[in-house]
């Protein structure tokens, strides 16, 4: 039951600092993606099992604010936790330089799919500056160690493994 | 493991498939009304952010104070702080007043509580929904102090360096907050005209810092500096709301229309309060 609580908490609380906080941190309008962020986290961390549910509702928490596909977030988070949750193993998770790497290629992985996803649904390709393009996933991953530190320091508060992974079940 | 991920792509799909009918949009909106930020938190969370950055500066740079000093110092800088919280408010308090008294329209103020999390839209949230009478379409506008720096026509004009200018409109709305889809956003549209020489034609949003005025006659006569006002066509906004001002001016595909790059008036980023017109 805990866990359930925690998990609810933390996408209610990520959307939120998303919404209220984090547009103070823009450079030139590319602002720090904790959705994103928490997304890679979680399934970096825990797996597939909790990266595939995270992703879906994060992003659907996301496409409810936002404008543009309702759903098209939640695919391309679903699509995201998938992955970096099965390559997972292959992966140092406490390596800043992992989570820099996941991160970046995460954010490229968010634009270009939603660019796909726009064009086959009939809409118009997104507006995006050139500078944000590049930006956007330099500027995540960069930030990406220190939020990972801050959401384990979250995570703690709340027990530490409040989900045991798969991995870690078997060792039990 | 794929039977989950089969299971959520599915729905995904299933949302962005039906997302234009009747039950997503109604789960989108009960959604929404569940689990919107509440404005009074958000406008204390804000308050109290800024309060706490302000405060962790100020310890860094009281460091090298001593220990009574600091502490006198860091008292008497909360409670100027507060102070100062407090004249900036009446300030905008007062401001907003006298500008309500100036406009034509009936304004009602509404506090900017958030901003949309995704690269690809701009739109902020605000904190008045239906209970205050607003709903879809609803304009929205604001009152910009000084010039926007990259406005080429705010020198040539003493009338553009204060006023009322559009910020966008309500695109959805929930009980106590709505989202507003901003004249930049490259979803935006709006009617518009040359104020000098009345040439109608449509405002776009881009997705970038300036604004597309599109379907303009070939000859229409168009200067750099030109001051874009809505035209009140499409019903949306009532006429004369300046939105920008002519930036340069670009030929159209075929030289069969005119275009232009225009600069809003608004400077978005800055926007903490934005006038809601009652319709």
């Amino acid at each position: 039951m805990k866990r359930y609580i925690f998990f609810l908490v933390s996408l209610l609380l990520f959307v939120t600092i998303q919404i209220v906080l984090l547009r103070h941190l823009a450079i030139r309008n590319v602002t720090p993606d904790l959705i994103l962020i928490g997304v890679v986290y979680f399934s970096l961390k825990h797996g597939p099992t909790l990266g595939i549910p995270i992703g879906f509702f994060l992003g659907l928490l996301q496409d409810l604010f936002a404008f543009g596909l309702f759903g098209a977030n939640c695919l391309i988070k679903t699509l995201i936790g998938f992955s970096v949750g099965t390559f997972q193993k292959r992966l140092v998770r406490g390596n800043p330089m992992s989570q820099i790497f996941v991160v970046f290629f995460a954010c490229l992985f968010q634009y270009w799919s939603m660019y796909w996803i726009k064009i086959f649904f009939g809409q118009s390709p997104p507006q995006v500056p050139f500078f944000a393009v590049i930006f956007y996933p330099v500027y995540n991953s960069l930030l990406a160690p220190l939020l990972f530190w801050i959401i384990e320091q979250w995570e703690k508060l709340w027990g530490g493994g409040v989900y045991a992974p798969e991995r870690d079940r078997s060792a039990i | 493991m794929l039977r989950l991920l089969i299971i959520y792509l599915s729905i995904s799909l299933l949302l962005l498939i039906f997302r234009t009918g009747r039950t997503v949009k109604v789960g989108r909106a009960l959604f929404l009304y569940l689990l919107a930020p509440n404005p009074r938190i958000v406008s204390k969370l804000l308050s109290e952010t800024g309060r706490i950055g302000r405060s962790i500066s100020q310890l860094v740079s009281a460091r090298e104070e001593n220990k009574i000093l600091q502490e006198r110092i860091t008292s008497l800088l909360q409670e100027k702080e507060k102070l100062q919280e407090t004249i900036s408010e009446s300030k905008r308090l007062k401001r907003i007043l006298n500008y309500q008294e100036e406009t034509p329209y009936e304004l009602v103020s509404a506090r900017v509580v958030g901003w949309t999390p995704s690269l690809f839209s701009s739109a902020l949230l605000i904190d008045k929904g239906i209970n205050q009478g607003f709903e879809k379409d609803t304009p929205i506008v604001a009152w910009q102090e000084g010039e926007n720096p990259q406005d080429p026509g705010v020198a040539d004009f003493s009338l553009r360096l204060n006023g009322m200018a559009v910020v966008g409109r309500i695109s959805e709305s929930g009980p106590n907050m709505s989202k507003v889809l901003l004249i930049t956003d490259a979803n935006s549209e709006l009617a518009a005209m040359v104020q000098r020489s009345r040439e109608k034609g449509v405002i776009a949003g881009t997705g970038k810092r300036f604004l597309l005025l599109k379907y303009l006659s070939p000859t229409a006569d168009l200067e750099i500096g030109d001051l874009i006002i809505t035209s009140g066509m499409g019903r949306t906004f009532p006429a004369g709301v300046v939105i920008g001002s002519v930036a340069e001016v670009l030929r159209g595909v075929g030289g069969l229309e005119k275009r232009a790059r225009v600069v809003p008036r608004i400077n978005i980023n800055q926007l903490e309060d934005v006038q809601i017109i009652k319709k």
